[in-house]
C-alpha cells in the first residue's frame, strides 16, 4: 500500500514537472528573437533563423549521368502564441526522391515527424504526375524553435531546379552551398543579384571539391500580394548549368551551350510519331475556302485556337516532349507543346514552312546564353512565309495572326530546323497596342445621367474580352456584356447593346449601347452635384510598400474615357474638379474636366496608361501616392447652379 | 545466416513481383468487368436514350439533359444477414455551347477496384457515330484539387478524365453504378432520396426506378405537381419477390433561383425511402413505417406519435442536472423555473463535454464562434428524464419543420423536430447561443402534436393534441444599431462608434460573429461548475505564474488582432472599412437575465464623402450598409415568398456636423412606406451640432403569396435607393 502511495505521489509530481516544462521548454533567447522579428513582420506566423541548402553531386559511370543531392536544413521559429503547427511540403516526381526526413528541437533532441505522401497537382495543369511529402513541425507558442532536415535526390542534374533564397516567411540567414567535385564542370548563373547583398565565397576542401557558398541575411518574406510578379523576375536565384564531366578517363558532354540544349530537345522530337492522315481532310477543308496563303494560315491557326482545349498533361518526360499531332487533333485537347505540334503539322500539310519553337515566357528573365531546361516553359510554332516571320501561339484563344500575348513579347525563342536551330526574338508592342476606349454622350434627365456609349477594345484588351465571353452561355451573353460595360456598378443600367467584331480577330471589338447612370447626381434647391466617373477603378490597387515582388498587370495598356455631358439650359457651371496629371516611366494618370460654353458642354477625359505592364517594387510608394490623388480626383464633384 | 538473408531477399522479391502481378491481373479483370457493364448499360434499348433532338424552346440552352435515369435496387443478402443497395445513374446530355463544354469536358468520379463500382462514358457525335471513352486514360486526382463537396470520405480515391473530341452539338451518355452492402440485424434505414425535378439544365425525360425486395418498407410521395409513381410486382428466382416502382417526368424547365424560396414547398419534387423493418420490429422502430408501404399516403399522426419518441440517445451524466437542482434549488416552487434551470444546466453539461472533451475540432468551433446545436431528440429524451426525476410533469412535442410543409406532407423522420412543453412553455433543443424560450425558426407557425410524456416512451394509448406553434412578431427578432459618427478633419474618413443590440433569431445569427474568438463559456462554468476557480489568484512558483500571465496576455492580444481582422472582413460588404479599432462585448445574450446580445465597436470607413469645391457630399444613406439590389430577372416571381422569420432593424444615427459647415438635403431622408407585409421609414433632423436620423425596416410576414411580390419590389427598391442618398456639407 505504501508503495502505491509513493508511486501515486511520484506520478503526480511527474505530471506537475511536465506541465512546468511545457511552459519552459522554450529558450528565453528565442522568445526575445521572435518578439524582435515580430516587430517587423507582425502578420507572420513563423520565421526561419537559418536555412541552408547544400548541393553535392555523384557520377554514374554506367549511365554517364550526374545526379545531385540536396541537403536541406532549416530552423523555424514560431512567432505567435496561438500558432498551430508549421506545415512543410516537398514536391517530387519520378526524377526525384525525398529521403531521410528528420527533426530536432531547440536543444537538438530529435522530435518525431510523421510524413505523409500524397499526389499533388500544380494549379493550371491537368496532370503532372507530381507527388508531395507533407509533414508538420509542432508549435505551441511564441519562441518555439524546431529544425527539420531532409535529402532530395535528383537522378539527373539536368532537372535540377533554380536555387532561391526567399520563402513565404522571413529568413534571418540563408546559405546556398554547392560542393562541386573536381570531375564536374559547372557554371553557376546568378540572376537578380544586383539589388541584394549576397556574399559569395569559394574554397577548396581536402578532396579538392570546390565549395561555392552564397549567403544572404535578413530576407523579407514573399507574401501573397495582389498582382504579384513571378519570383523569378525580381528575386535572386541561381541556375546551375552542368557542362562537362571528366571522370577518370571518361569525358561526357552535358549542356555546354544552347546546341547541347537543342540536341536534347531534338532527341525528344525524334520519338514523336506524327501521322497527318487523320487531319488531312480538315486541312483541305480549311484551305479550300481561303483566297490567299495568309487566309489559309489564319484558318488553320484559328481552328486550332478554337477547337483544341488547353489541357496540360505534363507527366514525366511529357513535360518536355510534344504529344503526337494526330492525338491532339483526335482528342481535341492538348498542352502548349501538343497544340504547337498540331499547328505545325497542319501548316506543313498545307504547304507552309512551320517549325516547333521553344520559349520561356516573360516570367523567365533568361536567354539562350544559359543552356538549361530552366530557360523554357512554353512551346509555340514559328512560320516563315514570303520573307515574313510569324510566331503562332495556339493556346492564346482569340489572338490574330501577327499579334502576340504580353507574356511572350520580347522573349527569345529557339526555333527548330532539323539538325540546326535559330534563336530569334518575339516582337514587343507598346501600351497603345492594347487600347480600351469608352466614349459617352450624356445628358442630365431626372437626376440621372442618360445617353449613349461606344466602347472599343483592341490588341490584348480584345483578346481578354474574347476569352471572357468564350465560355458564357448564349442566354447570359447580354447580361455579361452589360456587366462588362457597367463595370458591375449596380447603378449603371445598360441596354440595346450591339456588339461588333467580337468574332473577327482582325478588327477591334466595339459595343454600342444606351446607358443610364442612377444615383450619381445629388440635387439641392438650386444646385446639382455629380461627376462622370462611375468606375472608380484602380484605387484599390494600392500595394504593400514592403513587398519584394513587382506589381504585375500581365499587360501594358492604355485605357481611356471621353465623356461629353450636356449642361441643362437653366444651369451654369459653378465648379469643375482640377486636372490630375501624373506621368512617369511606368504609368500615366491623366484626368481632366473642361467646359465649352459655346456648346454648353462638359467634357471629361481620362487616360490610365500602364506603360511597361508592371510597377517595380521599389516604386510602389509612388504608385500608392498616385492612387491617393486618383481617389481624390474621383471623389471631386462638378457643381451646376440654377440660373 | 547468409542463406537466411538471401532467402529473405528472394522472398521479398517474390512477394513484390507477386503483388505487381496481382495488381495487373486485378486491373485486367476490372477492365473486363467494365466492358461488360458498358455493354449492358449502353446496350439498353430504352427509346428515351435514343433521342438526340432538343425541343425548339430549349435551343439556346447551354446543355439539355435528353434523358436521365436513376435506378436503385434494394435487396437482402446471405440468408438475410444484411441488406444492400445498387445505385445506377445514367444521363444523356446534349452539349450546345462552350459553357457546357467547359462543364462537361472533365469528369470527376469516385474510383475503386471493387467489382461493384463502375463508371462509363460514351460520346455521340453529331453525325451519329459513337465512341466509348477509354477510362484507363483517367488519372488520380491530387489531394489538393479534390473539391470539398465532392469528397465523401477520406477512404475513397477519386479520378478525373478529360473527354476527348468533345465538340458543340455532341451528346455525352454516361453512367455510374455503386453497390453498397450493410450488415443489418433488427432494422435498417437506407438514406432517403429527395429529388427536385428541376435542375441547372432543362430535362427532356427523367425516370426513377426503385426495384425493392418486398420484405422492405417503401415510402414515396410526390409534391407540387410531380406525377404519381407506378408499381409492378414481380417474382424473381434469384432475388425473390420484388416490387418495381417507376416515376417519370418530361419536359422539365431548368430551375430558377429566387430570393426567399423554400424549394420543397413550391418546386415539383419526389421523396423515396426504403427501410428494412421485420414485422416483429414494426412497433419498436422510430422510422415512420406501417404494415403497408406508404405510397402517396399521409402518415397518420398516431404513427408519428408512437414511432418518433423511440429515437434513442441521451446526454451523458445528465443526472448531474437533477442533483444540481435538488442541491441548489430545492426550495424553488415553480416547475417552469426549475425546467429553465435544467435547460441551462444541461446546456452547460453538454458543451462542457463538447468543448472541453478530447475533440480538437469542437475546440476550434468554440473559438471561431460556430453554433453547434444539439440533436433534437437527444435533448428531448434527456430533458424529459431530468424533469421526470424532478417530478415535473411535461409534454412530448413533435412539430413539422415547415420547410417541408405540414403534417399532411410529412414522409420522413428527419422532417420532424421534437421538444418538450412544461406548463405553457416550450423547450426545444438548445445551441451554445440559445436561451430557454428558443424555438427553432423552422417551427414558427408549424403544426405540432403534444402529449403527456412518460419514461417508458410508450404512447400507443396516450392521447395527443394537435396544435399550431406560435408565430413571431418582427419586434421579437430585432437588430438595433446606434451610431455615434464623426467626420475626420481631412473629410475622407468617418469614425463610427456603434452599439449593436440583437434579439430573437437575429441574435442567433449575429452571435456567430460577436462571439468569434470570445471566451463566453466561462460564464456557464462559473455558474454550474462547483470546481470553478475563475480569476482567483493562483498559488505556486512565482516565475511560472508570471510566465503564465505573460502568455495569457499575449494570447489575448493575438485573439483581439484576429477578431478585429475578422470584423473588418465581415463589414467589407457594407462599407470600405479603413480600420477596425475596437470591440467590446456588453452582453453575450446567452442567459435569461441578459437575453440581448449587445456589443460596441469602433471602426473607420472611407469613400463615403465626395468633395465639390469647398463643399462635401456625404453618402448618409449608406450608413445602413449594403442592401439588396434587384436585377431585371428578379422582377418576375414564380414561387411564393418564405422568410425564415419576421424581423426588423433600426438604425439610430447621431452624426456630428463638422464645425463651420451646414448640412443640406436632409429632406429626402424623411420616408414612410408601409403595407401589410413590409415597412420602411426614415426620419432625419438637425439637433444643434448633430444630425439625428432613425431608419426602420420591418419584414412583418414570415410568408407571402407570390402575387404580393410587387410590394417587395417597391420596398426593396426604396431601401436600395435610400442607401444611395446623399447630403451636402456646405461651408
Amino acid at each position: 500500500m505504501k508503495n502505491i502511495i509513493i508511486l501515486v505521489l511520484l506520478w503526480c509530481s511527474l505530471i506537475q514537472s511536465n506541465v512546468y516544462s511545457q511552459l519552459n521548454k522554450v529558450n528565453p533567447d528565442d522568445i526575445e528573437t521572435a518578439e524582435k522579428i515580430k516587430e517587423t513582420y507582425p502578420e507572420q506566423r513563423v520565421a526561419s533563423l537559418l536555412s541552408s541548402s547544400r548541393y553535392s553531386f555523384e557520377y554514374n559511370k554506367k549511365t554517364e549521368e550526374v545526379s545531385a543531392i540536396l541537403e536541406e536544413e532549416e530552423s523555424i521559429l514560431c512567432l505567435k502564441e496561438l500558432s498551430g503547427p508549421f506545415e512543410k511540403r516537398i514536391i517530387y516526381d519520378d526524377q526525384t526522391e525525398v529521403l531521410r526526413i528528420s527533426g530536432s528541437d531547440y536543444k537538438n533532441k530529435p522530435i518525431s515527424i510523421y510524413a505523409k505522401k500524397t499526389t499533388y497537382n500544380t494549379a493550371g495543369t491537368f496532370y503532372d504526375g507530381l507527388n508531395q511529402v507533407v509533414f508538420e513541425i509542432p508549435f505551441s507558442r511564441i519562441g518555439d524553435k524546431n529544425t527539420y532536415r531532409y535529402y532530395k535526390e535528383f537522378y539527373d542534374v539536368k532537372y535540377l531546379p533554380r536555387a532561391s533564397f526567399h520563402n513565404m516567411y522571413p529568413i534571418k540567414e540563408k546559405v546556398i552551398e554547392f560542393m562541386v567535385p573536381e570531375w564536374l564542370d559547372v557554371e553557376l548563373v546568378e540572376i537578380n543579384f544586383k539589388n541584394f547583398n549576397i556574399k559569395k565565397t569559394e574554397t577548396l576542401d581536402k578532396k579538392n571539391n570546390r565549395i561555392i557558398s552564397y549567403k544572404l541575411i535578413d530576407i523579407k518574406p514573399v507574401e501573397d500580394d495582389k498582382l504579384a510578379s513571378a519570383p523569378t523576375i525580381t528575386l535572386p536565384h541561381i541556375i546551375l548549368v552542368s557542362k562537362n564531366v571528366n571522370y577518370n578517363e571518361q569525358s561526357v558532354k552535358l549542356l555546354n551551350d544552347v546546341s547541347d540544349l537543342y540536341a536534347w530537345y531534338k532527341s525528344l522530337l525524334k520519338d514523336m510519331d506524327n501521322k497527318t492522315e487523320d487531319f488531312k481532310g480538315k486541312v483541305t477543308e480549311l484551305c479550300s475556302s481561303a483566297t490567299s496563303d495568309l487566309e489559309k494560315i489564319e484558318n488553320i491557326f484559328y481552328w486550332v485556337q478554337d477547337n483544341i482545349k488547353y489541357l496540360a498533361y505534363e507527366d514525366g518526360i511529357m513535360g518536355y516532349k510534344p504529344a503526337n499531332a494526330q492525338d491532339v487533333y483526335n482528342k481535341k485537347y492538348g498542352d502548349c507543346k501538343g497544340m504547337a505540334n498540331l499547328t505545325c503539322e497542319m501548316l506543313k500539310l498545307a504547304g507552309f514552312d512551320a517549325h516547333l519553337t521553344w520559349i520561356g515566357t516573360r516570367n523567365l528573365p533568361y536567354d539562350y546564353s544559359i543552356p538549361s531546361l530552366a530557360v523554357d516553359n512554353h512551346m509555340i510554332s514559328t512560320l516563315y512565309h514570303n520573307g515574313n516571320k510569324y510566331f503562332l501561339d495556339a493556346t492564346e484563344k482569340g489572338i490574330p495572326l501577327g499579334d502576340y500575348a504580353h507574356r511572350i513579347q520580347g522573349q527569345d525563342v529557339l526555333v527548330s530546323n532539323g539538325e540546326s536551330f535559330t534563336i530569334d526574338t518575339i516582337p514587343e508592342f507598346d501600351f497603345d497596342h492594347n487600347k480600351l476606349t469608352t466614349t459617352l454622350n450624356l445628358e442630365l434627365k431626372d437626376n440621372k445621367l442618360v445617353g449613349t456609349g461606344v466602347r472599343e477594345y483592341t490588341g490584348e484588351e480584345k483578346t481578354i474580352l474574347f476569352n471572357q465571353f468564350y465560355y458564357v452561355s448564349k442566354l447570359d451573353i447580354e447580361k455579361e456584356m452589360a456587366n462588362e460595360i457597367g463595370g458591375s456598378n449596380r447603378n449603371v443600367a445598360v441596354a440595346n447593346i450591339v456588339s461588333i467584331g467580337m468574332e473577327n480577330r482582325n478588327k477591334p471589338t466595339v459595343f454600342t449601347y444606351d446607358i443610364e447612370i442612377s444615383n450619381q447626381v445629388t440635387e439641392l434647391d438650386k444646385e446639382l452635384y455629380f461627376n462622370a466617373e462611375y468606375h472608380k477603378n484602380y484605387v484599390h490597387l494600392d500595394a504593400n510598400e514592403n513587398r519584394v515582388n513587382d506589381l504585375d498587370f500581365d499587360l501594358k495598356f492604355n485605357r481611356s474615357k471621353l465623356v461629353h455631358i450636356k449642361v441643362p439650359e437653366n444651369y451654369s457651371v459653378n465648379y469643375i474638379p482640377k486636372e490630375l496629371l501624373i506621368d512617369n516611366d511606368e504609368f500615366k494618370f491623366s484626368l481632366k474636366y473642361s467646359f465649352d460654353p459655346s456648346e454648353n458642354k462638359l467634357t471629361y477625359e481620362k487616360h490610365i496608361i500602364i506603360k511597361k505592364g508592371m510597377i517595380q517594387a521599389q516604386n510602389i510608394k509612388h504608385w500608392n501616392e498616385a492612387l491617393k490623388f486618383l481617389n481624390t480626383f474621383y471623389r471631386d464633384q462638378i457643381i451646376l447652379i440654377k440660373i | 545466416m547468409k542463406h537466411r538473408i538471401l532467402s529473405t531477399i528472394l522472398l521479398v522479391i517474390f512477394v513484390s513481383l507477386n503483388l505487381i502481378g496481382q495488381g495487373k491481373v486485378a486491373e485486367k479483370r476490372k477492365q473486363k468487368q467494365m466492358q461488360s457493364k458498358n455493354e449492358m448499360i449502353f446496350g439498353d434499348d430504352d427509346p428515351d436514350f435514343q433521342i438526340s433532338e432538343v425541343p425548339e424552346k430549349w435551343k439556346d440552352e447551354s446543355a439539355v439533359i435528353l434523358c436521365q435515369k436513376s435506378h436503385y435496387k434494394y435487396y437482402q443478402y446471405l440468408g438475410e444477414a444484411g441488406v444492400g443497395q445498387v445505385e445506377t445513374l445514367r444521363k444523356r446530355i446534349k452539349v450546345n455551347d462552350n459553357s457546357a463544354i467547359e462543364d462537361y469536358s472533365v469528369f470527376f468520379y469516385r474510383y475503386s477496384m471493387s467489382k461493384e463500382e463502375f463508371v462509363g462514358i460514351k460520346l455521340i457525335k453529331a453525325d451519329g457515330s459513337e465512341v466509348v471513352i477509354d477510362m484507363s486514360e483517367a488519372v488520380e486526382i491530387a489531394d489538393n484539387e479534390v473539391p470539398k463537396y465532392f469528397k465523401q470520405d477520406y477512404f475513397f480515391k477519386y479520378k478525373k478524365i478529360a473527354i476527348p473530341n468533345l465538340e458543340k452539338g455532341d451528346i455525352i451518355d454516361y453512367y455510374s453504378s455503386v453497390k453498397s452492402e450493410y450488415a443489418a440485424s433488427g432494422t435498417f434505414s437506407f438514406t432517403p432520396l429527395v429529388f427536385n425535378l428541376a435542375t441547372k439544365y432543362p430535362i427532356l425525360k427523367q425516370k426513377y426506378e426503385f426495384d425493392v425486395s418486398r420484405s422492405f418498407k417503401v415510402s414515396f410521395r410526390s409534391y407540387n405537381g410531380a406525377k404519381e409513381i407506378s408499381k409492378v410486382d414481380t417474382d424473381e428466382k434469384i432475388f425473390g419477390k420484388r416490387s418495381i416502382f417507376v416515376f417519370e417526368d418530361s419536359l422539365r424547365d431548368k430551375i430558377k433561383y429566387e430570393y426567399w424560396k423554400y424549394q420543397y414547398l413550391d418546386e415539383p419534387s419526389i421523396k423515396f425511402q426504403v427501410n428494412f423493418v421485420p414485422k416483429s420490429m414494426l412497433h419498436r422502430t422510430s422510422l415512420l413505417v406501417t404494415e403497408n408501404d406508404l405510397i402517396n399516403d399521409k402518415v397518420k399522426l398516431k404513427t408519428i406519435q408512437t414511432h418518433i419518441p423511440i429515437q434513442t440517445g441521451l446526454i451523458s451524466e445528465f443526472d448531474k442536472a437533477v442533483k444540481y437542482i435538488k442541491k441548489y434549488h430545492k426550495d424553488l416552487k415553480s416547475e417552469t423555473k426549475k425546467a429553465e434551470i435544467a435547460y441551462y444546466y444541461l446546456r452547460y453539461l453538454f458543451y462542457d463535454q463538447t468543448f472541453n472533451g478530447y475533440s480538437k475540432k469542437y475546440k476550434d468551433a468554440y473559438l471561431y464562434g460556430e453554433e453547434l446545436p444539439i440533436v433534437d431528440h437527444i435533448f428531448t429524451n434527456t430533458f424529459i428524464k431530468v424533469l421526470w426525476s424532478l417530478k415535473i410533469h411535461s409534454k412530448y412535442v413533435i412539430a413539422v419543420n415547415r420547410m417541408y410543409g405540414n403534417f399532411d406532407d410529412v414522409l420522413l423522420r428527419d422532417e420532424l423536430i421534437t421538444g418538450v412543453k412544461v406548463k405553457d412553455t416550450y423547450f426545444f433543443s438548445f445551441s451554445n447561443f440559445t436561451t430557454h424560450g428558443f424555438i427553432p425558426y423552422q417551427l414558427l407557425g408549424s403544426e405540432a402534436i403534444e402529449f403527456d410524456a412518460n419514461l417508458a416512451n410508450k404512447y400507443k394509448d396516450v392521447s395527443f393534441k394537435k396544435v399550431v406553434l406560435q408565430e413571431n412578431t418582427p419586434e421579437q427578432n430585432k437588430s438595433v444599431y446606434e451610431f455615434d459618427a464623426t467626420i475626420n478633419e481631412e473629410f475622407n474618413l468617418i469614425n463610427f462608434n456603434r452599439q449593436n443590440t440583437h434579439v430573437g433569431y437575429q441574435k442567433n445569427y449575429y452571435s456567430s460573429i460577436a462571439l468569434w474568438n470570445v471566451d463566453y463559456f466561462k460564464e456557464d462554468e462559473k455558474q454550474y461548475d462547483p470546481n470553478y476557480k475563475g480569476d482567483e489568484k493562483k498559488k505556486g512558483n512565482k516565475g511560472r505564474l508570471a510566465e503564465e500571465e505573460r502568455m495569457k496576455k499575449a494570447e489575448e492580444k493575438e485573439r483581439n488582432e484576429e477578431k478585429y481582422k475578422f470584423m473588418k472582413e465581415f463589414y467589407s460588404d457594407d462599407y470600405e472599412v479603413k480600420s477596425y479599432d475596437n470591440f467590446e462585448l456588453i452582453s453575450d445574450g446567452r442567459f435569461a437575465n441578459k437575453a440581448e446580445l449587445i456589443y460596441k465597436e469602433q471602426y473607420t470607413v472611407e469613400n463615403l464623402i465626395n468633395k465639390a469645391g469647398q463643399n462635401y457630399i456625404l453618402n448618409l444613406g449608406s450608413f445602413i450598409g449594403d442592401q439588396i439590389k434587384l436585377e431585371q430577372e428578379d422582377l418576375e416571381r414564380t414561387s411564393n415568398i418564405y422568410l425564415n422569420y419576421p424581423w426588423s432593424t433600426s438604425y439610430i444615427v447621431k452624426l456630428k456636423i463638422p464645425e463651420g459647415y451646414k448640412m443640406e438635403g436632409l429632406d429626402q431622408f424623411n420616408i414612410n412606406i408601409v403595407n401589410d407585409l413590409l415597412e420602411f421609414s426614415s426620419s432625419a433632423t438637425i439637433d444643434g451640432e448633430n444630425i439625428l436620423m432613425q431608419v426602420d425596416k420591418k419584414y412583418m410576414a414570415r410568408t407571402a403569396d407570390k402575387a404580393e411580390w410587387p410590394k417587395y419590389i417597391e420596398f426593396l427598391e426604396e431601401v436600395y435607393s435610400f442607401t444611395q442618398k446623399k447630403v451636402v456639407l456646405k461651408k
